[in-house]
């Protein structure tokens, strides 16, 4: 059996998607670096990289989710927070953001929120905004429920996001729509592997 | 500087401290044995042992004060029995075994006790908790060196107490007896200090309910300053708290009395009976940190505070072990407590539940949590309480605890 996958991310979503995510390569998830974290965003996070990369350097596992956002490619990106990889440390962009990876699956997000599977986007990861994006979609949901969950504030849309993605997102699905979902899946894979 | 008290063998008896303990077949640790700084945090799973590690000081304590002895401190509620306290995990040996280092910076061991328990049936008697084995050492030199062995002694009585408790076979060490019974455990209820029931029936009471009798037994050219300092402390943690004072009521009874600050032009006088759960465990932490005496085992202090009150508990430790010297071992599960400025990475103890029972280490001695720290900069508390966390414990949101 392989050893397990320690996570990390911006935010407590981040770390059920990574928990996901894990999951679907056939690995463990490990030490959750994220939830009880006090410091949330994408600064703290970043500042916190060379702390991943010792615990990946003392043998530890470790997937470390980050939004692209508005910066232009995922390769700069990675380039700027980490000069030269880390074995065991895969850090993988979502393109924009991971409600890219979320709608990628079509189905899954139409039939959660109750919105017709035209509504979701057929390329999510073109989208600029994919987070307001889906809030806009869940207005025009028909369960009143969903609607009340993105109405208010980015926490209440959160949780009804985090149960989405740990009871009805496919990683599977969404990999076909969504390449930077797919590329994270194969070093993944390749990671739980090594 | 207030000269350090002399005890009889010459020491300082002031500002000893527990230095070492090493812990067999107590509790959930099977084998375990840790370093401990003047300042120390345990942390931990739940249940994983961060208490019964306090309590294996406790124990000692217990043992060792004038209305103590081992018997009773087998039988106290929160231990019952040898049973109760000997590791699930035991095998063989399946002795019970606690070790101390006791010293000072400069003289970590000054003082060595082992004392090694276990139970036997004896003829005509049933069960019995012997002591197998009791040592003492000053700086290296055995002062007592006592192993039971089978029929070395026939009289089993004598190997049912230990010499901690006897007055007439102690005066060689009679300083590390009391340093055992000058330890204090403070687990303030906020319930507890309120009742003034409780006042009356609590002798040492670990949950606060003597509280305000020690404030009030502290002569009063030493109560008013603190008091006043105590105030001060409590106005910048607790907004509108003005003077704190200590006032008998009709039947002599001390309360603490309070003003807070309003809209009206003079402030209304409220009694411990209205202070908040946070502000009473506040004065509980605050009076005790400042008490001179042997080591304060605390129990997480973070309790009812504030995220911002928790942070400055460390430095008003540091600070108040200045004056007093006293040492301070406390459990927390508070990240605000591990990430505050000047925590080092030896004052950190982590407790590790495993298959064979619980172990603890100083955080430092984990080299990925050393460079975390050190080299990646992340303050103790991130790097250590995810390690702690049950891996698991995401599925307690979803768990079904609700019966349809």
């Amino acid at each position: 059996m392989s050893s397990p996958i320690d996570y990390a991310g911006e935010g407590v979503t981040d770390a059920i998607l990574a928990r996901r995510l894990i999951a679907a390569v056939g690995a463990i998830p490990g030490t959750d670096y994220v939830t009880a974290h006090r410091v949330r965003g994408k600064d703290a996070l970043d500042r916190r990289l060379p702390g991943f990369a010792v615990a990946a350097r003392h043998g530890r596992k470790l997937l470390v989710l980050r939004d692209l956002d508005a910066e232009t490619c995922p390769p700069a990106l990675l380039q700027r927070l980490m000069a030269a990889p880390v074995t065991r440390l895969c850090l993988r962009i979502a393109v924009r953001t991971a409600e890219a990876w979320l709608m990628a699956d079509r189905s899954g997000i139409a039939g959660a929120l109750g919105v017709a599977i035209s509504t979701i986007p057929r390329d999510p990861e073109a989208d600029p905004t994919p987070k307001q994006r889906l809030r806009r979609i869940a207005e025009g949901a028909r369960n009143r429920s969903v609607r009340a969950a993105f109405a208010g504030s980015d926490q209440q849309a959160q949780a009804w996001v985090a149960d989405f993605i740990q009871t009805r997102w496919s990683p599977e699905r969404g990999r076909a729509l969504a390449p930077s979902l797919d590329k994270a899946l194969l070093r993944l894979a390749a990671l739980a592997r090594s | 500087m207030k000269p350090a008290t002399k005890g009889g063998n010459g020491t300082p008896r002031q500002g000893l401290r527990f230095t070492r303990i090493l812990l067999r077949n107590w509790r959930n640790f099977r084998n375990a044995e840790v370093a401990l700084q003047r300042r120390a945090f345990i942390v931990g799973p739940n249940a994983s042992g961060k208490s019964n590690l306090l309590d294996a000081l406790r124990f000692l304590r217990d043992i060792a004060r004038p209305e103590g002895g081992l018997a009773s401190a087998l039988a106290e509620p929160s231990r019952g029995g040898f049973k109760q306290v000997r590791c699930l995990f035991a095998r063989d040996p399946s002795a019970l075994v606690i070790e101390v280092d006791v010293g000072t910076d400069d003289a970590p061991a000054l003082w060595t006790y082992r004392l090694v328990l276990q139970s036997r049936r004896i003829a005509g008697a049933g069960e019995q908790v012997l002591v197998e084995e009791e040592k003492v050492l000053h700086e290296g030199v055995p002062l007592l060196d006592e192993v039971r062995g089978d029929g070395k002694t026939p009289d089993w009585l004598v190997w049912t107490q230990t010499r901690l408790e006897q007055v007439q076979q102690n005066g060689q060490f009679r300083d590390l007896v009391e340093f055992f019974a000058s330890i204090r455990y403070l687990h303030v209820v906020p319930q507890i200090v309120r009742d003034p029931r409780r006042m009356l029936t609590a002798g040492d009471d670990p949950f606060g309910g003597d509280l305000l009798l020690r404030m009030k037994a502290t002569p009063k050219k030493m109560r008013e300053p603190r008091m006043r300092r105590l105030s001060e402390a409590l106005a910048v943690a607790v907004p509108n708290f003005g003077r704190l004072d200590l006032q008998d009521d009709a039947a002599g009874r001390p309360h603490l009395v309070a003003e807070f600050h309003n809209w009206r032009p003079h402030p209304a006088k409220h009694s411990e009976e209205l202070f908040s759960d946070g502000t009473l465990r506040l004065i509980g932490f605050l009076w005790s940190i400042t008490e001179r005496g042997g080591p304060l085992l605390l129990e997480e202090p973070e309790l009812s505070l504030h995220d911002q009150v928790v942070a400055q508990l460390p430095a008003m430790i540091a600070r108040a072990q200045r004056l007093s010297g006293r040492q301070v071992i406390a459990s927390t599960h508070s990240q605000m407590m591990l990430d505050a400025p000047g925590v080092g990475l030896d004052e950190v103890l982590q407790v590790k539940p495993g298959r064979n029972g619980s172990t603890i280490a100083q955080v430092g001695d984990d080299p990925m949590v050393r460079d975390q720290v050190i080299e990646a900069g992340w303050p103790i508390g991130q790097a250590v309480l995810p390690l702690t966390a049950p891996i698991d414990i995401h599925r307690l949101a979803t768990a079904n605890v609700i019966s349809d």
